[in-house]
């Protein structure tokens, strides 16, 4: 491929040919309304979608602009057919228009009478309307969310001219111990835009150990108003919590823990979602939701929010006003519920491929390599004579992963390493094996934080984790990591895991796979890794060990 | 300047005429003209054309007839050769979706579809896969997918195995090596000979250069490309249309452009995808599935389309030969791990025809000890039996009857019959001729030239391309005055029915220039369908087969009634 460095492509997807020349200044031009969809190590790909335009065109990027630049970067003549979807995309922008009413309603205002009766037509949508003479509609308050992200899947974009304005100010300020990186300073920006109707809403999705953290904080600190944190687990709340303490002058008596030991509300909160899911019994209410809006909060921060609980949905979409950033680096759900992500807590404002970070240093290199191991003869037999259900869990426990594990420490002993499994019986058998420690779901949260921190001083050298270790879980040294079982074909997984090794050291990082070849368990595998190929990530296959 | 000699007798001199002033007299050949050219050019010759079109062709030293009776465009000619207009200006065009047929090729090779004709007439018009064809409408990728499964099905490509289709290595090969034209004679008419597969195959060829032509016209265009190919087209525009090879729009026709649609290289990633910016002079179809089919081209390989490869006798080292000859880039280490692991669990368990020798044990000894024989060998289950490669079959019964064993029988049970394959198609060579005329044609100079003569024989030598500039000499004529009504008789009665034309000049000034056929009222003839009394012919004179016949009014005669 030569030239110009943009194929764009009839289903709105576009090559980008990170070999020219011309790729970071054609990436810098499209980012701002297009999506990256993958990043392998030679032609990345981006796709034009509604949202994506329509977030364009309401941080100020008109239609013509997104052709122009696209003319301007495109190997060939774009494709008729993607000329109309951008222009025919970017005019229903503005057509449904959110504006302030009383103190109960907003109003919700439509260009052409038409629209008005197509609204009424929804019948999802209708019952949150109430007609009025003038073809507008009026809103209840608590329902914006819900009615902007249920006009967004009709293909109805709303422009919510509404500023955010809710919560209570906070002075943070930021200590002059650590220097932003840019692509930090990038994100934040992205996610501010110009402070105007539009902005301080969003989603960024940013590598695992590449400062997600920080860049939560940063936000925090320029918006300057009372703070809720959301986290997958109380292990991550105290990790928010240390990085407050360190990297800004707010107090302890500033910043509370709510979990199921604490329940401190303090201006600067941060809670689990399994905290505020919480309910009594299967039907009832969620009593805990009255955090969300008894805190005086003007900034909700959701982090992983890729792990969102299905009823944090319903809240975030009566949270409008608030600003809100979620943070993730693998916004893939099993649910397929991504784009309720971006239309309640906000749309992707900013994500950067892993390599580019990895080449600059900012999170390790890391290598990857899958181990194919064999069966004994009995377990082979075994395992032919097993039934469909049972085949993968049998390849995942094969005996030989203990062996290789061995191997594979003993050529790493410097290094601090992690055994992650998905098999408690499994992990049983390295801890006997081995005799290192080890955390399970049913580790309580004292002892989980004892284990990290000797993890962390270097005391322990090799740590053996369940599930529970998969995300948000901060070990900045850990190096090596030996997946021995996962959850079945799952991308999301795999990323997360080789996340606990990519904090940025002085030396490189190893994620190795152990697989039962010619089994189950060696399709599953290939499947997940698909993310992290479609991120550049290569895995050497090496044969037993 | 001299005029353009009329008369073939004219011999030396008329050549030298004619090489004197070759891009004068290619610059009045008309259009029309210009396309009778192309059209002889693009038949090799074989292009009909009327006595009179040849005769105006030849007369200018435009054609030549050979011996072997065909015609032959002149060096002269040749300079108002060209696709324009005889198949619309050439614009730009849509690309053409080049990598259909690969992929077509990729999912009938996978293995995966059923053989029930009802079954993968669903399985090609799902979304999942026409979905993948992003510039081509579904209704129409779902026609053409169907019709290209049934052809080949009908040629005898595509095998029958276990309930689904697939296709063995040298047949995908060879389909996908021919030309484009050549692949699309077969799926539009499987069932023509060889011969009018050639003609099918060169009309498609034509068509591929059609561009911006009115839709009105379109009819005459097939006609055009009957006489030259000998194949007429009419009836197949819908299957042009599915095949992706015309388009229509705003009332236009136009070939999709096939030009750019070539690669020689591709982006090899860590995640198995395989991109191209345009469709790849390799057989990827036989180790990666089709992603896309668009401006680029993007396959995937999969364990899948990995043990499709296999299947068809590809190695893991074939496949990573491939990879590496086309991949611009180092080619990502796990994909040469990941290959070689699924070779590994494909070559674990092998399904393999063979035939079955079973022997007495002195017999099985000789065997054993015939260093020929064994090369056929495939495995040797036990000592007495043989597992013999089937394809091998006469040479190892050769090498058993030159060792003794004369009363070797025919191989008993069922026999594996396979549809013998069809006869290759040589490349249909595609015409070389220019887009556009190396001496365009002077239209104003022609028109201005009619415009200032006020002489009807003058008019239709400018308009037969004889007169080349203002100052060309009128050609000498020999011309009889109608007073000697016998001699003028007798030059009517020479000419009628002869391939030589009748000038008629009345008294009025009115002029008829044409073939004269006998009229059945006695001293009277008929020209260009006028019935015409010789007696009032005022100057008479034979002009050549190439002069335009042209009926030209005179002077209105003077009238009292004001």
């Amino acid at each position: 491929m030569q030239d110009k460095p943009l194929t764009i492509q009839s289903d709105r997807t576009m090559l980008l040919d990170v070999h020219s020349p011309d790729a970071q200044a054609c990436r810098s031009d499209i980012i701002a309304f297009s999506d990256l969809v993958k990043s392998p190590e030679h032609v990345h790909t981006y796709a034009l979608s509604q949202l994506s335009l329509w977030n364009a065109v309401s941080s100020g990027i008109s239609g013509d602009e997104i052709i122009r630049r696209l003319g301007k970067w495109s190997r060939y003549d774009v494709d008729e057919r993607v000329l109309f979807f951008i222009k025919d995309q970017c005019s229903r922008y503005g057509d449904f228009i959110m504006t302030e009413y009383d103190e109960e309603s907003i109003l919700l205002t439509v260009r052409r009478p038409v629209f008005s009766l197509q609204l009424k037509a929804e019948k999802s949508l209708v019952k949150y309307l109430t007609p009025r003479e003038d073809g507008s509609f009026l809103i209840d308050r608590m329902n914006r969310g819900t009615v902007k992200a249920l006009m967004i899947k009709l293909g109805f974009p709303v422009d919510d001219r509404i500023p955010l304005t809710g919560g209570m100010p906070l002075e943070i300020r930021l200590r002059d111990t650590f220097t932003p990186r840019p692509y930090q300073m990038d994100a934040l920006g992205a996610f501010l835009g110009d402070g105007g109707p539009g902005s301080g809403f969003g989603t960024v999705v940013l590598p695992c150990g590449s400062g997600k953290t920080i860049l939560g904080i940063l936000a925090a600190a320029k918006l300057g108003k009372r703070t809720l944190i959301l986290c997958p687990n109380v292990t991550a709340v105290h990790q928010w919590i240390r990085e407050l303490i360190t990297r800004t002058y707010l107090t302890e008596n500033e910043v509370g823990e709510y979990s199921g030991e604490r329940k401190e509300i303090k201006p600067v909160t941060v809670c689990t979602y399994q905290i505020v899911t919480w309910r009594p019994d299967k039907e009832g209410p969620y009593p805990r939701f009255s955090l969300f809006k008894e805190g005086g909060w003007g900034f909700i921060i959701y982090d992983e929010v890729h792990m969102l609980p299905a009823p944090v949905f319903r809240v975030t979409a009566e949270l409008q006003a608030i600003h809100r950033l979620g943070l993730t680096a693998t916004l893939i759900r099993e649910d397929g519920r991504e784009d309720e992500v971006f239309s309640l807590v906000g749309p992707k404002r900013y994500d950067t491929p892993w390599s580019e970070l990895a080449s600059s240093g900012y999170i390790a290199t890391a290598y990857c390599h899958e181990i194919r191991l064999q069966f004994s003869e009995e377990d082979e037999i075994k395992y032919a004579l097993a039934s469909k259900g049972s085949k993968y869990r049998i390849a995942a426990e094969n005996p030989a992963k203990v062996e290789a594990a061995k191997r594979i420490i003993e050529a790493h002993p410097d290094d601090s390493i992690l055994i992650i499994g998905q098999y408690l019986t499994q992990l049983e058998l390295f801890r006997n094996e081995f005799g290192y420690p080890i955390i399970t779901g049913t580790t309580p949260n004292r002892k989980r934080e004892e284990l990290y921190e000797a993890f962390r001083k270097k005391e322990i050298h090799v740590l053996i984790v369940s599930k529970v270790a998969n995300s948000a879980i901060d070990l900045p040294d850990a190096s090596v990591a030996i997946q021995i079982s996962g959850t079945f074909g799952s991308r999301q997984e795999e990323a997360q895991r080789l996340g606990r090794i990519l904090r940025p050291k002085d030396h490189d990082s190893h994620f190795y796979t152990l697989i039962t070849e010619y089994t189950e368990e060696e399709t599953f595998a290939q499947n997940r890794q698909k993310f992290l190929s479609e991120q550049g990530y290569s895995y050497t296959i090496e044969k037993g060990y | 300047m001299d005029s353009l000699f009329l008369y073939r007798d004219q011999g030396n001199r008329r050549k030298q005429f004619i090489k004197a002033n070759s891009d004068a007299i290619a610059s009045q050949v008309s259009d029309e003209d210009g396309m009778l050219l192309s059209s002889i050019v693009l038949s090799d010759g074989g292009c009909p054309l009327s006595d009179e079109e040849e005769a105006s062709l030849c007369d200018r030293g435009l054609i030549e007839r050979k011996k072997d009776g065909t015609l032959k465009v002149t060096e002269t000619g040749m300079k108002a050769v060209s696709f324009y207009p005889l198949f619309g200006r050439k614009c730009s065009r849509k690309p053409y979706p080049s990598a259909f047929f690969p992929m077509m090729l990729s999912i009938i090779a996978s293995g995966e579809l059923p053989e029930h004709h009802a079954l993968y007439s669903r399985n090609l018009s799902s979304d999942l896969i026409a979905g993948r064809f992003t510039q081509i409408a579904k209704e129409d990728f779902s026609a053409a997918a169907v019709r290209t499964a049934e052809a080949l099905d009908e040629m005898g490509f595509i095998r029958h195995d276990g309930g689904k289709l697939s296709m063995d290595r040298e047949n995908a090969i060879r389909f996908f090596s021919l030309p484009l034209h050549d692949k699309l004679s077969y799926m539009i008419h499987p069932e023509l000979d060889e011969e009018n597969h050639r003609k099918l195959s060169k009309a498609i060829a034509l068509i591929e250069h059609l561009s911006d032509y009115s839709e009105d016209d379109i009819g005459n265009l097939f006609r055009r490309i009957e006489a030259i190919t000998g194949f007429d087209l009419s009836d197949d525009m819908e299957w042009l249309l599915r095949f992706s090879i015309i388009y229509i729009q705003d009332g236009r026709v136009s070939a999709y452009d096939t030009g750019r649609s070539t690669a020689s290289d591709a982006v090899i990633s860590s995640d198995f995808t395989i991109t191209s910016d345009g469709t790849l002079k390799s057989p990827v179809f036989l180790f990666a599935e089709p992603l896309k089919a668009d401006v680029s081209e993007q396959w995937a390989i999969t364990r899948t389309s990995a043990k499709a490869a296999f299947s068809m006798g590809m190695t893991d080292k074939d496949i990573m030969k491939e990879l590496k000859r086309i991949s611009r880039e180092a080619l990502p280490e796990m994909i040469g791990g990941r290959i070689s692991s699924w070779y590994g669990s494909f070559s674990a368990l092998r399904c393999m025809r063979a035939l079955v020798i079973i022997s007495d044990d002195k017999n099985a000894r000789v065997m054993d000890a015939l260093p020929t024989f064994q090369v056929h060998v495939l495995a040797k289950p036990s000592s007495n039996v043989f597992l013999m490669n089937p394809e091998t079959e006469e040479e190892w019964r050769k090498i058993l009857r030159t060792a003794g064993f004369d009363m070797l029988g025919r191989t008993e049970g069922w026999e594996l019959k396979e549809k013998a394959l069809p006869p290759a198609l040589e490349e249909t060579a595609s015409p070389l001729i220019p887009e556009e005329r190396a001496v365009p044609f002077d239209a104003a100079l022609r028109s201005d030239m009619i415009h200032k003569t006020d002489s009807a024989l003058m008019e239709a030598l400018i308009d037969s391309g004889f007169i080349l500039s203002p100052d060309t000499e009128i050609p000498h004529v020999d011309m009889i005055l109608g007073l000697y009504y016998q001699e003028k008789a007798r030059l009517v009665a020479s000419i009628e029915g002869r391939n030589a034309k009748l000038y008629a000049e009345k008294a009025d000034g009115s002029v008829i220039i044409g073939r004269a056929v006998k009229s059945a009222e006695p001293g009277h003839v008929t020209v260009n369908g006028l019935d015409i009394d010789i007696a009032k012919i005022w100057k008479a004179a034979e002009l050549p087969l190439s002069v335009r016949s042209i009926i030209k009014d005179g002077e209105p005669e003077d009238s009292d009634s004001l």
